[in-house]
């Protein structure tokens, strides 16, 4: 018997798949956002990590200290000049792969801080992913945020990034 | 006033909002703070700058910049202000800091942003902006910085010092 007859015996027991695929699905099912809670913006991140609208379902639970332990950095919060060196070296700290998402407006742009003291957005230092507007955004638009993330993740699957 | 200040070193006072104000010079300020905690104002509430560069404020010892201290009487929940003004030719002051432990990161706040030293301060270093940063930033003629923002009118305008403008 060939394998086809040997799978179609075994019914709808059996899923086929590409290893891209499912290394792409596991690792979008399982982002641990690294704690980068910098003003405003990471109230609403605590919020989105709270039971209202859990990030925990997506995966999300383990919001790890360490960016050792960590996959996503959420930059929530507007960046500093005497902060910028501490955030690349955090990022710097991430084992790849590895994802970043600007929350709010002062990551994206520098928001409403258009001066000398604030960083005009986080990609100026990192290179961002997802950027989830709003000042502050709503819980539901970090974890659309999130999920877009985890989309982009999928589809991704084990190709390195270049 | 409900406090006794030494001969001669009040300059000026004054009734602002509900609070007590004295202007004293920048030589005599050690001296009036340890009178006044002596006298029960034993609590710092805050010491800020004022740069008065683009409104010159109308007193008779006006310089650029002036310096506000705030102390509070906790037991008579009194509040006196006392203003001392720093020229800009020469922007020292005396520092506060064995009088009144706060005052050491206010000072040091204060020559970040505005350049003016403070004498006897142990250690004298930026607090706010990065340790290699050029210039004081809440001076007024320094620039605001950012970026040129696309469709709007005027931020070119506001980006460059007053004086020039």
């Amino acid at each position: 018997m060939g394998v086809e007859a040997l799978l179609e015996s075994l019914g709808e027991n059996v899923l086929t798949t590409t290893v891209s695929r499912l290394i792409g699905w596991g690792r979008g099912n399982s982002v641990w956002p690294a704690q980068f809670g910098l003003a405003c913006c990471a109230i609403e991140m605590m919020h989105a990590a709270g039971p209202t609208w859990d990030i925990g379902r997506f995966g999300s639970e383990a919001m790890r200290a360490s960016p050792r332990q960590a996959d996503l950095m959420i930059v929530a919060g507007r960046v500093s000049q005497k902060m910028a060196p501490v955030l690349r070296q955090i990022y710097d700290q991430m084992p790849e792969p590895k994802w970043v998402i600007s929350m709010g407006a002062c990551a994206s742009t520098g928001g409403v801080f258009n001066n000398y003291a604030i960083v005009q957005g986080v990609d100026k230092l990192v290179p961002v992913d997802v950027y989830v507007p709003g000042c502050p955004p709503r819980p539901d638009d970090l974890v659309n945020g999130i999920m877009i993330l985890q989309e982009k993740i999928k589809a991704r699957g084990i190709a390195p990034r270049l | 006033m409900s406090f006794r200040t030494p001969k001669g070193a009040v300059l000026d006072q004054g009734i602002s909002a509900g609070d007590e104000w004295i202007t004293v010079g920048r030589e005599r300020i050690r001296e009036v703070a340890a009178a006044l905690k002596e006298q029960g104002f034993q609590s710092y509430v805050m010491m800020t700058c004022v740069d008065h560069l683009a409104a010159p404020v109308a007193h008779a010892a006006a310089e650029r910049f002036e310096l506000v201290y705030q102390l509070r009487n906790l037991e008579k929940h009194e509040e006196v202000r006392i203003r001392v003004f720093v020229p800009e030719a020469d922007p020292v002051a005396p520092s506060l800091h064995d009088l009144f432990k706060p005052a050491n990161w206010d000072e040091r706040e204060t020559w970040d942003l505005f350049g003016i030293s403070f004498e006897g301060h142990p250690e004298l270093t930026r607090i706010l902006m990065p340790e290699d940063w050029v210039g004081h930033p809440l001076r007024r003629d320094h620039p605001v910085g950012g970026e040129p923002v696309d469709f709007s009118d005027d931020h070119e305008r506001w980006q460059t010092a007053p004086r020039d403008a």
